[in-house]
Protein backbone atom coordinates (compact mmCIF):
# COMPACT_ATOMS: atom_id res chain seq x y z
CA UNK A 1 0.00 0.00 0.00
CA UNK A 2 1.29 3.44 -0.69
CA UNK A 3 1.19 6.53 1.98
CA UNK A 4 -1.39 9.41 0.57
CA UNK A 5 1.03 11.74 -1.18
CA UNK A 6 -0.46 13.90 -4.62
CA UNK A 7 0.84 11.74 -6.89
CA UNK A 8 -0.87 8.69 -5.62
CA UNK A 9 -4.04 10.96 -4.99
CA UNK A 10 -4.52 12.33 -8.36
CA UNK A 11 -3.87 8.80 -9.44
CA UNK A 12 -6.98 7.97 -7.09
CA UNK A 13 -9.15 10.14 -8.74
CA UNK A 14 -8.52 9.39 -12.53
CA UNK A 15 -8.89 5.96 -11.59
CA UNK A 16 -12.01 6.98 -10.17
CA UNK A 17 -13.10 8.99 -13.19
CA UNK A 18 -11.78 6.68 -15.93
CA UNK A 19 -13.14 3.71 -14.24
CA UNK A 20 -16.77 5.87 -14.22
CA UNK A 21 -16.75 6.68 -17.86
CA UNK A 22 -15.23 3.49 -19.32
CA UNK A 23 -18.32 1.54 -17.20
CA UNK A 24 -20.65 4.14 -18.86
CA UNK A 25 -19.68 3.64 -22.01
CA UNK A 26 -19.97 -0.06 -22.01
CA UNK A 27 -23.67 0.57 -20.62
CA UNK A 28 -24.06 2.95 -23.40
CA UNK A 29 -22.80 0.32 -26.41
CA UNK A 30 -24.50 -2.91 -24.64
CA UNK A 31 -27.91 -1.40 -25.15
CA UNK A 32 -27.18 1.26 -28.02
CA UNK A 33 -27.48 -1.61 -30.91
CA UNK A 34 -31.04 -2.81 -29.09
CA UNK A 35 -32.94 0.62 -28.04
CA UNK A 36 -31.25 2.44 -31.08
CA UNK A 37 -32.88 6.07 -30.61
CA UNK A 38 -33.42 6.12 -26.74
CA UNK A 39 -33.14 9.87 -26.00
CA UNK A 40 -32.11 9.28 -22.29
CA UNK A 41 -28.58 9.47 -22.23
CA UNK A 42 -26.99 6.16 -20.24
CA UNK A 43 -25.93 8.35 -17.93
CA UNK A 44 -28.74 9.79 -16.43
CA UNK A 45 -30.23 6.55 -15.52
CA UNK A 46 -29.45 5.87 -11.97
CA UNK A 47 -28.93 2.40 -12.01
CA UNK A 48 -25.91 3.42 -14.73
CA UNK A 49 -24.26 6.10 -12.20
CA UNK A 50 -25.15 3.30 -9.47
CA UNK A 51 -23.05 0.24 -11.36
CA UNK A 52 -20.67 2.92 -12.98
CA UNK A 53 -19.62 4.56 -9.20
CA UNK A 54 -19.26 0.95 -7.82
CA UNK A 55 -16.80 0.24 -10.32
CA UNK A 56 -15.03 3.48 -10.01
CA UNK A 57 -14.55 2.49 -6.11
CA UNK A 58 -13.22 -1.13 -7.42
CA UNK A 59 -10.89 0.74 -9.42
CA UNK A 60 -9.68 2.64 -6.54
CA UNK A 61 -9.20 -0.41 -4.70
CA UNK A 62 -7.31 -2.22 -6.79
CA UNK A 63 -4.89 1.32 -7.45
CA UNK A 64 -3.59 0.72 -4.05
CA UNK A 65 -3.22 -2.74 -4.74
CA UNK A 66 -0.15 -1.44 -7.38
CA UNK A 67 2.77 -0.74 -6.32
CA UNK A 68 4.58 0.33 -9.58
CA UNK A 69 7.04 -2.80 -9.69
CA UNK A 70 4.85 -5.08 -10.95
CA UNK A 71 5.22 -7.43 -8.27
CA UNK A 72 0.88 -7.23 -6.95
CA UNK A 73 -1.52 -9.54 -8.64
CA UNK A 74 -3.59 -6.79 -9.59
CA UNK A 75 -0.32 -5.29 -11.51
CA UNK A 76 0.22 -8.89 -13.04
CA UNK A 77 -3.57 -9.20 -14.40
CA UNK A 78 -3.03 -5.78 -15.77
CA UNK A 79 0.23 -6.49 -16.69
CA UNK A 80 1.43 -3.25 -15.03
CA UNK A 81 4.88 -2.09 -14.38
CA UNK A 82 4.50 1.69 -13.97
CA UNK A 83 6.56 3.35 -11.01
CA UNK A 84 4.14 7.09 -11.95
CA UNK A 85 1.56 7.06 -9.34
CA UNK A 86 -1.07 8.99 -11.68
CA UNK A 87 -0.50 7.12 -15.33
CA UNK A 88 -0.71 3.47 -13.17
CA UNK A 89 -4.12 5.29 -12.03
CA UNK A 90 -5.16 6.16 -15.42
CA UNK A 91 -4.32 2.40 -16.71
CA UNK A 92 -6.54 1.10 -13.46
CA UNK A 93 -9.35 3.05 -14.33
CA UNK A 94 -9.39 2.33 -17.94
CA UNK A 95 -8.97 -1.30 -17.63
CA UNK A 96 -11.11 -1.57 -14.26
CA UNK A 97 -13.80 -4.05 -16.54
CA UNK A 98 -10.59 -6.42 -17.56
CA UNK A 99 -10.26 -6.35 -13.67
CA UNK A 100 -13.52 -7.00 -12.48
CA UNK A 101 -13.76 -10.23 -15.83
CA UNK A 102 -10.43 -11.16 -14.92
CA UNK A 103 -9.13 -14.42 -13.83
CA UNK A 104 -9.49 -13.07 -10.35
CA UNK A 105 -13.25 -13.38 -10.17
CA UNK A 106 -13.50 -16.11 -12.85
CA UNK A 107 -12.80 -19.45 -13.42
CA UNK A 108 -12.45 -21.75 -16.01
CA UNK A 109 -14.08 -19.19 -18.08
CA UNK A 110 -17.64 -19.44 -16.31
CA UNK A 111 -19.02 -16.90 -15.32
CA UNK A 112 -18.75 -16.23 -11.74
CA UNK A 113 -17.86 -13.60 -9.14
CA UNK A 114 -16.76 -10.40 -10.19
CA UNK A 115 -18.33 -11.17 -13.82
CA UNK A 116 -21.54 -12.58 -13.00
CA UNK A 117 -22.23 -9.22 -10.66
CA UNK A 118 -21.18 -7.03 -13.82
CA UNK A 119 -23.69 -8.73 -15.98
CA UNK A 120 -26.37 -8.54 -13.46
CA UNK A 121 -26.10 -5.45 -13.02
CA UNK A 122 -26.02 -4.71 -16.52
CA UNK A 123 -29.11 -6.41 -16.95
CA UNK A 124 -30.63 -4.45 -14.20
CA UNK A 125 -29.16 -1.09 -16.18
CA UNK A 126 -31.02 -2.34 -19.18
CA UNK A 127 -34.22 -2.75 -17.19
CA UNK A 128 -34.32 0.22 -15.50
CA UNK A 129 -33.53 1.91 -19.25
CA UNK A 130 -36.56 -0.12 -20.75
CA UNK A 131 -39.28 0.97 -18.29
CA UNK A 132 -37.45 4.80 -18.57
CA UNK A 133 -38.08 4.76 -22.10
CA UNK A 134 -41.78 2.63 -21.85
CA UNK A 135 -43.04 5.69 -19.46
CA UNK A 136 -41.77 8.33 -21.73
CA UNK A 137 -43.28 6.79 -25.11
CA UNK A 138 -46.48 6.30 -23.02
CA UNK A 139 -46.30 10.32 -21.82
CA UNK A 140 -45.56 11.19 -25.39
CA UNK A 141 -48.44 9.47 -27.09
CA UNK A 142 -50.48 10.94 -23.98
CA UNK A 143 -49.62 14.39 -24.67
CA UNK A 144 -49.46 14.39 -28.81
CA UNK A 145 -51.93 11.83 -29.83
CA UNK A 146 -55.22 14.53 -30.03
CA UNK A 147 -52.15 16.72 -32.28
CA UNK A 148 -51.64 13.48 -34.19
CA UNK A 149 -55.20 12.99 -34.79
CA UNK A 150 -55.83 16.20 -35.72
CA UNK A 151 -52.74 16.68 -38.29
CA UNK A 152 -53.54 16.08 -41.86
CA UNK A 153 -51.94 13.37 -43.28
CA UNK A 154 -49.89 12.47 -40.53
CA UNK A 155 -49.43 8.68 -41.52
CA UNK A 156 -47.64 9.85 -44.89
CA UNK A 157 -45.44 12.53 -43.15
CA UNK A 158 -44.75 11.03 -40.13
CA UNK A 159 -43.33 7.53 -42.61
CA UNK A 160 -41.40 9.88 -44.73
CA UNK A 161 -39.70 11.44 -41.86
CA UNK A 162 -39.18 8.27 -40.58
CA UNK A 163 -37.59 6.92 -43.24
CA UNK A 164 -35.49 9.92 -44.20
CA UNK A 165 -33.96 9.99 -40.83
CA UNK A 166 -32.92 6.07 -41.27
CA UNK A 167 -30.89 6.23 -44.70
CA UNK A 168 -27.53 6.18 -43.06
CA UNK A 169 -28.46 3.06 -41.22
CA UNK A 170 -27.50 -0.40 -42.36
CA UNK A 171 -29.67 -1.90 -45.19
CA UNK A 172 -30.30 -4.89 -43.01
CA UNK A 173 -32.01 -2.12 -40.28
CA UNK A 174 -34.37 -0.11 -43.17
CA UNK A 175 -35.21 -3.44 -44.15
CA UNK A 176 -35.96 -4.40 -40.58
CA UNK A 177 -38.29 -0.79 -40.03
CA UNK A 178 -40.35 -1.08 -43.35
CA UNK A 179 -41.20 -4.76 -42.68
CA UNK A 180 -42.63 -3.25 -39.37
CA UNK A 181 -44.11 -0.30 -41.22
CA UNK A 182 -45.88 -2.95 -43.97
CA UNK A 183 -47.05 -5.07 -40.98
CA UNK A 184 -48.60 -2.16 -39.01
CA UNK A 185 -50.42 -0.57 -42.68
CA UNK A 186 -51.46 -3.74 -43.07
CA UNK A 187 -53.80 -3.76 -40.29
CA UNK A 188 -54.56 -0.58 -41.26
CA UNK A 189 -58.40 0.30 -39.86
CA UNK A 190 -60.88 -0.73 -42.58
CA UNK A 191 -63.15 2.34 -41.19
CA UNK A 192 -63.42 5.50 -42.39
CA UNK A 193 -61.07 7.62 -40.32
CA UNK A 194 -62.66 8.64 -37.38
CA UNK A 195 -60.73 10.05 -34.31
CA UNK A 196 -62.87 9.30 -31.92
CA UNK A 197 -62.84 5.40 -32.95
CA UNK A 198 -60.16 3.49 -30.59
CA UNK A 199 -58.97 1.10 -33.51
CA UNK A 200 -57.47 4.77 -34.86
CA UNK A 201 -56.22 5.71 -32.17
CA UNK A 202 -54.07 2.39 -31.51
CA UNK A 203 -53.14 2.58 -35.35
CA UNK A 204 -51.96 6.28 -34.43
CA UNK A 205 -50.39 5.24 -31.47
CA UNK A 206 -48.55 2.46 -32.97
CA UNK A 207 -47.00 4.41 -35.85
CA UNK A 208 -45.90 7.36 -33.47
CA UNK A 209 -44.19 4.55 -31.12
CA UNK A 210 -42.37 2.91 -33.96
CA UNK A 211 -41.13 6.23 -35.08
CA UNK A 212 -39.89 7.10 -31.84
CA UNK A 213 -38.32 3.51 -31.16
CA UNK A 214 -36.24 3.43 -34.52
CA UNK A 215 -35.88 7.36 -35.03
CA UNK A 216 -36.19 8.97 -31.71
CA UNK A 217 -38.05 12.06 -30.21
CA UNK A 218 -35.59 14.34 -32.40
CA UNK A 219 -37.66 13.54 -35.57
CA UNK A 220 -40.82 15.34 -34.11
CA UNK A 221 -39.04 18.80 -33.49
CA UNK A 222 -40.29 20.87 -36.13
CA UNK A 223 -43.45 19.86 -35.77
CA UNK A 224 -45.18 22.93 -34.03
CA UNK A 225 -48.39 21.39 -32.58
CA UNK A 226 -46.25 18.32 -31.04
CA UNK A 227 -44.49 18.68 -27.37
CA UNK A 228 -41.72 17.20 -25.92
CA UNK A 229 -42.10 15.30 -22.94
CA UNK A 230 -38.62 16.62 -21.97
CA UNK A 231 -39.71 20.37 -22.30
CA UNK A 232 -42.96 20.04 -20.98
CA UNK B 1 -39.96 -10.19 -41.66
CA UNK B 2 -39.99 -8.12 -38.17
CA UNK B 3 -39.83 -11.20 -35.45
CA UNK B 4 -41.95 -11.07 -32.47
CA UNK B 5 -38.95 -11.17 -30.38
CA UNK B 6 -36.72 -8.37 -32.93
CA UNK B 7 -39.42 -5.82 -32.31
CA UNK B 8 -39.54 -6.57 -28.29
CA UNK B 9 -35.59 -6.37 -28.13
CA UNK B 10 -35.61 -3.20 -30.11
CA UNK B 11 -38.45 -1.53 -28.52
CA UNK B 12 -38.35 -2.35 -25.35
CA UNK B 13 -41.46 -3.30 -23.05
CA UNK B 14 -44.56 -2.35 -25.78
CA UNK B 15 -48.83 -3.54 -25.05
CA UNK B 16 -49.50 -6.74 -26.73
CA UNK B 17 -51.94 -4.87 -29.17
CA UNK B 18 -49.08 -2.78 -30.30
CA UNK B 19 -46.40 -5.76 -30.81
CA UNK B 20 -48.81 -7.95 -32.38
CA UNK B 21 -49.46 -5.21 -35.13
CA UNK B 22 -45.66 -4.79 -36.09
CA UNK B 23 -45.01 -8.12 -35.70
CA UNK B 24 -45.20 -10.65 -38.41
CA UNK B 25 -47.18 -13.35 -36.58
CA UNK B 26 -50.70 -13.55 -36.55
CA UNK B 27 -52.52 -12.52 -32.82
CA UNK B 28 -53.06 -15.99 -32.53
CA UNK B 29 -49.84 -17.57 -33.26
CA UNK B 30 -48.10 -14.60 -31.06
CA UNK B 31 -49.79 -15.36 -27.97
CA UNK B 32 -49.07 -19.08 -28.51
CA UNK B 33 -45.38 -18.51 -29.08
CA UNK B 34 -45.36 -15.76 -26.06
CA UNK B 35 -47.66 -18.52 -23.72
CA UNK B 36 -44.44 -20.88 -24.32
CA UNK B 37 -41.54 -18.26 -23.70
CA UNK B 38 -43.50 -16.82 -20.63
CA UNK B 39 -43.74 -20.32 -19.25
CA UNK B 40 -39.63 -20.52 -20.17
CA UNK B 41 -38.88 -17.25 -18.41
CA UNK B 42 -37.69 -15.56 -21.33
CA UNK B 43 -40.34 -12.75 -21.44
CA UNK B 44 -42.44 -11.19 -18.43
CA UNK B 45 -46.53 -10.41 -19.70
CA UNK B 46 -47.96 -8.21 -17.24
CA UNK B 47 -51.43 -6.90 -17.12
CA UNK B 48 -55.35 -8.17 -17.38
CA UNK B 49 -55.12 -10.71 -19.58
CA UNK B 50 -51.16 -12.17 -18.65
CA UNK B 51 -52.38 -15.30 -17.40
CA UNK B 52 -54.58 -16.35 -20.40
CA UNK B 53 -52.78 -15.73 -23.20
CA UNK B 54 -53.31 -18.50 -25.48
CA UNK B 55 -56.73 -18.84 -25.48
CA UNK B 56 -57.55 -15.01 -26.53
CA UNK B 57 -58.78 -14.85 -29.33
CA UNK B 58 -57.33 -11.87 -32.24
CA UNK B 59 -60.35 -10.07 -31.37
CA UNK B 60 -59.32 -9.52 -27.43
CA UNK B 61 -55.63 -9.06 -28.41
CA UNK B 62 -56.46 -5.92 -30.57
CA UNK B 63 -57.90 -4.84 -27.79
CA UNK B 64 -55.07 -5.62 -25.05
CA UNK B 65 -53.25 -2.27 -24.81
CA UNK B 66 -53.27 -2.73 -20.93
CA UNK B 67 -51.08 -6.07 -21.83
CA UNK B 68 -47.60 -5.59 -21.49
CA UNK B 69 -45.52 -7.31 -22.92
CA UNK B 70 -41.67 -7.27 -22.12
CA UNK B 71 -37.96 -9.21 -21.69
CA UNK B 72 -37.14 -10.88 -18.70
CA UNK B 73 -33.99 -10.68 -16.74
CA UNK B 74 -33.10 -13.84 -18.28
CA UNK B 75 -34.15 -13.02 -21.83
CA UNK B 76 -32.33 -9.62 -21.61
CA UNK B 77 -29.45 -10.98 -19.87
CA UNK B 78 -29.63 -13.65 -23.35
CA UNK B 79 -29.73 -10.78 -25.44
CA UNK B 80 -27.50 -8.72 -24.17
CA UNK B 81 -24.50 -11.22 -24.13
Amino acid sequence: MYAINPQFAIGAVLALVLAVATVLYDCHVAVRDRLKRVPLIIFKVPAALALSVACGLTAIIAFCFTDGKGDTLVDSVLGLQQPNAVLRGAIVGLTVLVLIRSKISSFKGAEIGGELIYNSCRTWVMQSLNRQWRAYKAKFNQMNLPSAMAFQDYEGRLLTELRDSLRTQTEDFRGFVESQITNVQQGRPQTAFNPAQLDWQTYYRTLTTLALDYSGPDMFEGWISFQDPRKA
Amino acid sequence: MANWMDVLQSSGPIPLNELTLRSSESPEELVRQLDVFKKKGVVIVTGPKSDDLSHLTSEEVARSADTVVELSWSGLKRSLS
